[in-house]
């Protein structure tokens, strides 16, 4: 009976390292494949992500004063309109003004990414 | 845009179409619908090659490889589980034929020695058997030799009874006397 | 060519066409650029996607690197959905970025430095983001005019505002790569010029002109940043307003 344990814990110690091997090699190809397919699903995402990064940072710094001034213009030439369809000069174009001076502001703060009320613009991410 | 329009067509009336100078040639209005016409035929013919034909090809070429990356990817992930599986099941099968192998080799001990010891006990069964009968016989015998010892003694008794006193003593007499010398 | 810093911009007739009710439609410099930035956006896109290969080539590594950046603006802006304005805002995109780089040679003219070109642009985008707004909201895309959650009394100066802030896209729009594009070309020509005027004048001119040629080849470097720059924000804002078409105010 002595002589066949110490066969089987023979056979044992002989086998284990054989097992356990194989074994942490299918977890290695496994985590190797997730993190293969993860980068694959990120790299779109990724990309996007500097994208939109480099759109908010420069993109905003050249918006801002052509916002405004894009806003008064508009304000002013609208009340020139009326007040020469109308006969009003110089109110409509004073109102006007001053509301496309407020335009303006608002313009830039939605440029600035301040105010997103009139629509998601570009606040899919907080 | 309106507005917009009318002013900037207001302003380039009044400079007129002074060329060079410090005039801005963006205000001449006279070069707008050449721009315009232009900018159409352009625009539109890219916005058609792009649309129908070219980004199509490279959406194509993206989804090709992207889906060969997945299916690659699921190929590998299926290899590998079956990779997995057919070590676990090789672990398995020779975990099974071990104990197999034990229970087989237990077997065996166990069978050869009841085999033997039910040859032992035949052996010894027959032994036994034979010693018996040796012994039976070698009572018989020893018996038959004892009868014939009480005859050929009562018949020595006799004789030499007879010789002594001349006269002869009852057969039992002689009997009893022998047996009580025999104890 | 002469030391006028506006003379770059001048418009000349190559072949003369045709002339309808007085309007000259003659084939300029400019359509000759305009056909320029469009040939060599296909002739790019051509090569990128001639032998698509699941290795890309160094061409089809480019021509794939712009249809994902324009796509991914596009989706990050507007979402899955807005991927059917793709292909005009990837052509909006790449015909802007390729007038503004091909303005960048010497003697070239740059075509988006015209602000009849810019305003068209910009007037079509928004007359599309109208157009598609209708057509899918309805009446409803005018709440891009009425945010919600204002007190009745205010709400006409506040949608006047909104229809002042919505007019001036376009010309935002327009006037800011137009002038981005014509006030750094002028700035280029008149560093560069005085290069030129202050090396004619002898040993004390030439190193005076260091100056302004070291600050010629920053400003190019600059101008060449600009002209990707006013693409990309004359791309992400017309995603933007699409934007507003598809989601109109809640």
């Amino acid at each position: 009976m002595a002589d066949k344990g110490k066969q089987d814990n023979g056979e044992k110690t002989g086998a284990e390292p054989g097992i356990a091997g194989p074994d942490k090699r299918f977890s290695e190809i496994s985590a190797r494949i997730a993190a293969e397919r993860r980068q694959a699903e990120t790299f779109q995402g990724e990309t996007g992500r500097r994208t939109s990064s480099l759109g908010k940072t420069w993109g905003s710094a050249f918006r801002l004063g052509s916002e405004f001034v894009a806003a008064v213009l508009v304000g002013g030439g609208l009340g020139y309109l009326i007040d020469r369809l109308l006969g009003t000069l110089p109110f409509g174009l004073i109102i006007l003004l001053l509301a496309g001076f407020a335009a303006g502001i608002l313009n830039m703060a939605r440029a600035a990414g301040r105010v997103p009320k009139a629509g998601d613009r570009m606040n899919d991410e907080p | 845009m309106d507005a917009m329009a009318s002013e900037t067509t207001s302003h380039t009336e009044v400079p007129g179409e002074a060329h060079g100078g410090g005039t801005l040639p963006q205000l001449d209005s006279s070069t707008y619908p050449s721009q315009l016409l232009w900018l159409v035929i352009t625009f539109g013919a890219l916005y058609l090659l792009l649309s129908k034909v070219l980004l199509p090809k490279i959406a194509n070429a993206i989804e090709v490889r992207q889906s060969r990356i997945a299916a690659d990817l699921a190929q590998a992930e299926q290899l590998n589980d079956d990779a997995r599986k057919a070590s676990e099941a090789y672990d398995a099968a020779l975990a099974h034929a071990r104990t197999k192998a034990n229970s087989i080799a237990q077997e065996n001990r166990a069978q050869v020695l009841s085999e033997l010891d039910a040859e032992q006990a035949k052996v010894d069964a027959d032994l036994a058997a034979r010693l018996a009968k040796a012994e039976k016989q070698i009572a018989s015998t020893r018996e038959k030799a004892m009868g014939e010892v009480e005859g050929i003694a009562s018949q020595l008794v006799e004789d030499v009874v007879s010789e002594l006193t001349g006269s002869k003593p009852s057969s039992t007499a002689i009997k009893s006397a022998i047996s009580a010398a025999g104890r | 060519m002469a030391n006028d810093p506006l003379h770059q911009f001048q418009i000349k007739p190559i072949i003369d066409l045709f002339n309808v009710g007085g309007m000259d439609f003659s084939f300029t410099n400019s359509s000759l650029f305009m056909v320029a930035a469009a040939g060599t956006v296909s002739a790019i896109l051509f090569a990128a996607s001639r032998s698509a290969s699941l290795v890309p080539s160094r061409i089809q590594s480019i021509g794939e690197l712009w249809y994902e950046f324009v796509a991914n603006m596009v989706r990050q802006v507007m979402g899955s959905e807005g991927m059917k304005f793709f292909p005009f805002v990837f052509t909006v995109f790449s015909f802007v970025l390729m007038s503004n780089l091909l303005g960048m040679f010497p003697y070239f003219f740059t075509v988006t430095s015209h602000v009849v070109v810019t305003a068209a642009l910009a007037v079509f985008i928004i007359a599309m983001v109208v157009v598609v707004g209708l057509a899918k909201h309805g009446l409803h895309f005018f709440k891009l005019f009425v945010p919600s959650g204002v007190p009745i009394a205010i709400l006409p100066f506040i949608s006047l505002i909104e229809v002042i802030s919505f007019l001036s896209r376009p010309v935002s729009l327009a006037l800011r790569l137009f002038g981005n594009m014509m006030a750094g070309h002028i700035v280029l020509k008149v560093f560069t010029g005085f290069v030129v005027s202050l090396g004619a004048l002898g040993i004390g001119g030439i190193i005076g002109a260091l100056f302004p040629l070291a600050m010629g080849v920053a400003l190019t470097g600059f101008e060449f940043l600009v002209a990707f720059l006013q693409a990309f924000v004359f791309a992400i804002l017309t995603c933007v307003y699409l934007n507003d078409a598809l989601h109109p105010g809640h």
